[in-house]
């Protein structure tokens, strides 16, 4: 599927523009275009999804313990996520005395920031990709890599022990999960031969990588559950022990950017999932687009008409379906699953993972030897 | 204070005196279950102290009850153990009683009976959440809540209160049950056996509950007879020591129903004990709506405003019951006026925590929540 080359695109709407006015528009400037729509379209795309997600679970939450939820505040409780942030957002900005002014303001960015970067090359379709850069995965990974660093400097800069504590289990966990999820991604890649996360997408048209990488899929999910700091492993912000680990000093909004931070990690954790082992934007069906259906005994073959082919075909929606039900087995797990405690899960990591995940990328080898030549 | 557990400072790898962190944990904890201190030193992770500060709840409810009548403590013993309200003022009473002499007639005591366990239904039902909150588990909580709501509704068709019923009186109770009541009440009984299986699928076959619950916070057998627990948390240790059966008051020798006992000590143990103790008192409960006979619900001699004026005699007594959590003593001194002369309570919480410390030193501090959580502590009773 030849790419939407959006700055082409955006240049030759420029250079209609400009040429009423007779003059000629620089490709450059396209392209700064393509870049700022781009990065503020992620940008909302990200934080509103992490908000909603906010809605969601509490929705879910309610159902799951046969409650309601939030349903007042527009229909379905939809605006609940608008009040929540007007009413985050109009609370006073508390920041404790004896604290690292700075870094205590610097930490929710820097918990944002890695987020929002991670998800540019991740191909929400075949044509609909923010950076379609050649290591793709691998900068997604090392990005993402970059979290600890906002929860250390959290816990750190607010001076106070229960933040700390926090802090030092993130990085703990972080560290120690880094490893096998990495090894995990290795995997794909070996399948694959190519870090570009579309092509990592277009490899699977045969079989989508969790039959041969079922091992991978369980390791890489687990460890990107621990790494983000999700149930069963909310260690860094173990509110029955921890109070809230290292967000505890932070209220108002500066608040609710951990808290949109951690859903936004979700959808994270659901893309990159969907993309690696569940087939990204590919679709069960096949790329319907100027194929035939019927056609077989009296009936006449009739091409697909292109507006169910959209749907149905590859593209958006299938990655959006498969990112949305891994949201949901994770706050599936969320809700019904205790927390595991810090020891027992960094022995999980280094004693069963790490081999496992060995294991995994010997099995990749060979099935790469066997099947792709 | 055993010299073994002392939080000296150790050496460390390189010779250099090692120091831990001090840290408040409470009063104000999601976890500390009410306004308890816990002044933890830590070594990493690992507690290497724990030390209890009690007193943030203290309402002087021993005094209280000398300046005003027998009657007018009734309610404020209620807000003592404000999970299962209807134990203490039942204790309480019955502590009364044993000065007076009035007949308390059979319904009455079937009522008591009724009341009191669907009290401690409620406790183990808000426990069995806390617990798996504590945990990390948030869905079992809004379960118990769900049902021990039903509970606290019967408690109010039946006291016109949910929680603090201030339901039972000299010589007898203050309402007799309303109609239907007991139908409702026993149909509910046929149904929570399956709520409990519900809690048990979730948390008590699971394998994370299992690998934090599993030898966290033992307390063993000999250790919790020197320090006097009792209640579910003796039991869970080996003593099968419950008044109800020991002891029995009221009309509790004529029901059919068993005392669970584990061994282990553990978290997992007093999780076992306190989810088959829930079954056992659906049974009791069960078998009181069956078997409550007609008749008056309290001594005619003491009806209406004469509860007011009770005068016992002069006299001393000690009497204790099998409240939720363990024995509720009440020493009630009467000098022969119409107020107590002084009033000492028991409260279980208030002995149960005394061994956290043996409990939880040496262990991490996901397993000291896990153990403070599993004694089934209530403020209002630990500092009264």
């Amino acid at each position: 599927m030849a790419l939407f080359d959006a700055v082409a695109v955006t240049d030759s709407v420029l250079d209609a523009v400009a040429g009423v006015a007779g003059l000629d528009s620089p490709r450059w400037l396209a392209q700064l275009l393509v870049w700022l729509i781009g990065s503020v379209l992620i940008f909302s795309i990200v934080l509103t999804t992490g908000g909603l997600f906010t809605l969601v679970f509490r929705r879910m939450f309610a159902f799951i313990t046969q409650r309601i939820g939030p349903n007042r505040v527009g229909p379905f409780g939809l605006f609940q996520l608008v009040a929540d942030g007007l009413k985050l957002i109009s609370k006073e900005d508390i920041i404790p005395a004896r604290v690292d002014r700075k870094l205590f303001r610097l930490a929710p960015y820097l918990a944002i920031a890695p987020f929002v970067m991670a998800f540019a090359p991740i191909p929400w379709s075949g044509d609909l990709i923010f950076s379609n850069i050649g290591a793709g995965i691998l900068f997604v990974v090392g990005i993402s890599a970059l979290s600890p660093l906002a929860e250390i400097t959290a816990g750190w800069a607010s001076n106070n022990k229960y933040a700390i504590y926090g802090g030092v289990r993130a990085a703990a966990l972080d560290f120690s999960y880094e490893i096998p999820m990495v090894l995990a991604v290795v995997g794909v890649i070996l399948l694959t031969g190519s870090p570009n996360t579309n092509e990592i997408v277009m490899a699977q048209r045969q079989v989508w990588f969790f039959v041969p990488q079922i091992l991978g899929l369980f390791i890489f999910f687990a460890a990107a559950l621990a790494k983000a700091g999700l149930v069963p492993t909310d260690l860094p912000e173990a509110e029955s022990e921890l109070v809230a680990g290292y967000s505890t000093e932070y209220s108002g909004m500066r608040f609710g950017l951990f808290y949109v931070v951690l859903f936004a990690n979700i959808l994270f954790i659901g893309a990159l999932v969907s993309t690696l082992f569940l087939g990204g934007w590919l679709s069960p069906l096949g790329d319907l687009h100027g194929t035939t259906i019927l056609g077989f005994g009296p009936l006449p073959a009739v091409p697909v008409p292109d507006p169910i082919a959209w749907i149905l075909g590859d593209g958006l929606v299938w990655f959006l379906l498969k990112t949305v039900f891994v949201c949901f087995v994770i706050f599936w797990l969320w809700l019904t699953l205790p927390r595991v405690r810090v020891d027992q899960y960094l022995n999980v990591a280094w004693k069963v993972m790490f081999p496992l995940a060995l294991l995994n990328l010997v099995i990749a080898a060979f099935v790469r030897w066997f099947f792709l030549g | 204070m055993a010299p073994a557990l002392s939080a000296t400072p150790a050496k460390n790898g390189a010779g250099k005196e090692q120091q831990f962190l001090e840290i408040n944990m409470g009063p104000q904890h999601p976890s500390t279950h009410g306004v308890l201190r816990l002044k933890l030193t830590l070594n990493g992770e690992i507690v290497e102290d724990v030390e209890p500060i009690l007193g943030y709840l203290h309402r002087s409810k021993e005094k209280l009850a000398e300046f005003a009548v027998y009657l007018k403590f009734a309610p404020i013993t209620d807000r003592m153990d404000y999970n299962a309200p209807g134990l203490n003022e039942w204790g309480y009473i019955l502590a009364v009683e044993q000065l007076l002499d009035y007949q308390v007639p059979e319904r009455a005591e079937y009522l008591r009976v009724l009341h009191g366990e669907l009290n401690r239904i409620g406790n183990h039902l808000l426990w069995v959440g806390t617990m798996g909150l504590d945990l990390g588990a948030i869905s079992p909580f809004w379960w118990c809540w769900r049902e021990r709501e039903r509970v606290l509704e019967f408690l109010e068709q039946l006291a016109g209160v949910r929680m603090h019923t201030n339901y039972v009186r000299f010589g007898g109770v203050k309402f007799d049950a309303p109609p239907g009541w007991l139908k409702r009440v026993q149909d509910y009984m046929a149904e929570l056996p399956l709520k409990i299986q519900e809690l048990e699928d979730l948390l008590v076959q699971n394998d994370i509950v299992r690998a934090r619950m599993i030898g966290v916070g033992v307390l063993p057998k000999d250790r919790a007879v020197s320090y006097g627990v009792t209640g579910p948390m003796a039991r869970a240790s080996g003593i099968g020591f419950d008044l109800r059966r020991y002891q029995p008051y009221s009309v509790y020798d004529q029901f059919d129903f068993d005392i669970p006992i584990a061994d282990t000590g553990d978290v997992y143990a007093r999780l076992l004990v306190r989810l088959q103790e829930l079954r056992e008192t659906a049974r009791i409960v069960d078998q009181a709506c069956k078997r409550i006979p007609e008749g008056p619900i309290v001594d005619a001699r003491v009806e209406g405003s004469k509860q007011l004026r009770v005068k016992p005699r002069k006299g001393e007594t000690y009497t204790r019951i099998e409240s939720a959590k363990g024995e509720l003593g009440y020493y009630v001194v009467s000098d022969g006026t119409m107020k107590p002369y002084r009033v000492r309570i028991r409260g279980p919480s208030f002995v149960n925590l005394a061994p956290l410390r043996e409990m939880c030193v040496g262990s991490k501090i996901p397993d000291l929540i896990a153990t403070l959580g599993s004694i089934d502590i209530v403020l209002g009773d630990v500092d009264r």
